[in-house]
């Protein structure tokens, strides 16, 4: 019943507006296709109506439509929906009526919208505070200035980007890359494998001097411990053996702890 | 200098955790080789190793740490290097090597050869002494074939521990001694220092305590790791050579710069 009741009150809505050209109806809710309100637009001639039935249409070839001055039709603002896949602005600038306009999503977005500066806000928030974290973590000395530099090129590199949008096109674009959030993982994966190596390096330099401390403390220590040997021995030359014995005991005591 | 009579000579003993064992050891070198002074390295153990040595009469160094064997022979050739002496020898902590061969080696370290530099206790000359596990043997004939190659002479048994080696060894081993899998590496320095390396065929014990329980896989995993530790040691940067340092007068001077330039470097 529905079915067969919701196109005949369009249609009845809709009588007046035939009279200046032809109706067309749309018969599909895809974005393309045959039936779609896209296609529907292309195979429209200027002054045509177009008749939206109940549902959510995307719409695209706004600029088509609004060369042609179409008139758009839906079955009112409770159930047809357009969902402007553009700036939205087509709209605007054709006669439009019982239809709802959501908001528009932009798929290829190159300039600013809500969801990328959302986005954009995050990052930003995100690297100031990396930032700040390594400008602290120096100005307290828990970070060596060498590699704090090292740091802060890192966090100021994610800055730019944060702020320069184009900057990661223009690299992404650089590498061959086609996405440009593909391009940020190259570059951190990058980055992050180079500061691991650097890690190594640092590693392997500590170990060796450590080895060689720990070497020499063991050298100092046996030395000190022949030392106070022959000390105890060369006190005990004169004096009896007896108590040559009495002497070293003492000392190799100390020794143990 | 007075040569041949008065040499100042020394055994290297590296031991870690050899209670029980180092004692014994300490005694035969000082029963059959008693030309030599006896130091025991202590690598950090943690039962009565130390005090056991010194029970023995040897002197005794020891680190606060485990360094591993690299780190505790080359502190041995520090030692030496700073007491001045002629001839320093390894000798493991846990009883495999047999002290008896020391006057052979010593005999070969000076008159074997046209003189060489190097002189260390083979196996696989002859009768090794004991029976070696196969994994052991095939790695070892792998090193060997790579070392020979090298090298240009015939190694046998690359992996020995068993090494007396001159002043010209001690200096380049106080300076610099391979860290992780030392014994294989240490040749591939001689060589590229052009020191000489000279084979006599020892005898061994089957290691003292049960250590020698390397597995298979494990003994194939240390054979990629030693031979990736070869093919790195090959392009590896060496310190200046031996010759370099003025190795007629070394002393104490000589040693402390050495010691200053491997601690900036």
């Amino acid at each position: 019943m529905r079915r067969l009741l919701l196109p005949l009150t369009t249609l009845a809505l809709a009588a007046p507006a035939a009279a200046w050209g032809e109706t067309l109806e749309v018969t599909s809710e895809s974005e393309t296709g045959t039936g779609s309100l896209g296609t529907t637009i292309l195979e429209a001639g200027p002054g045509d109506t177009i008749k939206i039935p109940p549902g959510e249409y995307p719409l695209t070839n706004g600029d088509t439509l609004v060369e042609q001055g179409n008139r758009l039709v839906g079955a009112g603002e409770d159930e047809t929906t357009i969902i402007p896949t553009g700036g939205g602005e087509a709209l605007d600038q054709v006669t439009v009526s019982g239809v709802t306009e959501a908001a528009p999503v932009n798929p290829e977005s190159d300039d600013d919208s809500g969801l990328d500066t959302k986005v954009q806000i995050v990052a930003l928030i995100g690297t100031l505070a990396l930032f700040i974290l390594v400008l602290d973590l120096v100005r307290r000395r828990r970070l060596a200035e060498r590699y704090a530099l090292l740091w802060m090129l890192a966090s100021a590199a994610l800055l730019v980007l944060a702020i320069w949008r184009g900057g990661l096109d223009a690299i992404a674009d650089l590498l061959g890359v086609a996405e440009p959030a593909n391009a940020i993982f190259i570059l951190a994966f990058g980055v992050a494998f180079l500061l691991l190596l650097n890690f190594s390096v640092v590693t392997t330099r500590l170990s060796e001097e450590t080895k060689i401390l720990a070497q020499e403390s063991a050298r100092l220590e046996q030395e000190l411990r022949a030392a106070r040997g022959e000390l105890a021995t060369g006190n005990g030359a004169s004096a009896p053996v007896a108590e040559q014995g009495e002497h070293q005991r003492p000392v190799s005591a100390q020794d143990e702890t | 200098m007075p040569e041949s009579t008065e040499l100042r000579r020394l055994a290297i003993v590296p031991a870690y955790n050899e209670q029980g064992m180092v004692g014994r050891v300490v005694r035969d070198i000082r029963r059959q080789a008693p030309g030599f002074d006896v130091l025991v390295v202590d690598d950090g153990s943690t039962d009565a190793t130390g005090a056991e040595a010194e029970a023995e009469g040897a002197a005794v160094i020891r680190h606060p740490y485990n360094l591993g064997i690299g780190g505790a022979v080359q502190s041995g050739y520090k030692y030496a290097l700073r007491g001045e002496y002629d001839v320093a020898v390894q000798v493991d902590g846990d009883g495999q090597h047999k002290p008896e061969y020391l006057p052979e080696m010593l005999a070969a370290l000076k008159t074997g050869g046209d003189e060489a530099d190097m002189v260390y206790g083979s196996r696989f000359r002859g009768d090794p002494g004991y029976p070696v596990p196969i994994g052991r043997r095939v790695g070892n004939m792998i090193f060997s074939v790579v070392l020979s190659a090298i090298t240009r002479q015939r190694i046998t048994d690359p992996t020995s521990g068993f090494r007396m080696t001159n002043r010209r060894g001690i200096e380049l081993f106080a300076r610099d001694y391979p860290h992780d899998y030392p014994e294989v590496e240490a040749l591939l320095m001689l060589h590229a220092h052009h020191l000489r390396i000279h084979e006599v065929h020892v005898r061994m014990n089957a290691r003292g305590f049960g250590r020698s329980s390397i597995d298979y896989p494990r003994s194939a995993y240390y054979m990629v790791k030693v031979l990736l530790a070869l093919f790195v040691g090959l392009f590896r940067r060496r310190p200046t050579p031996v010759e370099a340092t003025g190795e007629d007068e070394p002393g104490i001077g000589a040693a402390a710069i050495a010691e200053g330039e491997r601690v900036q470097g």
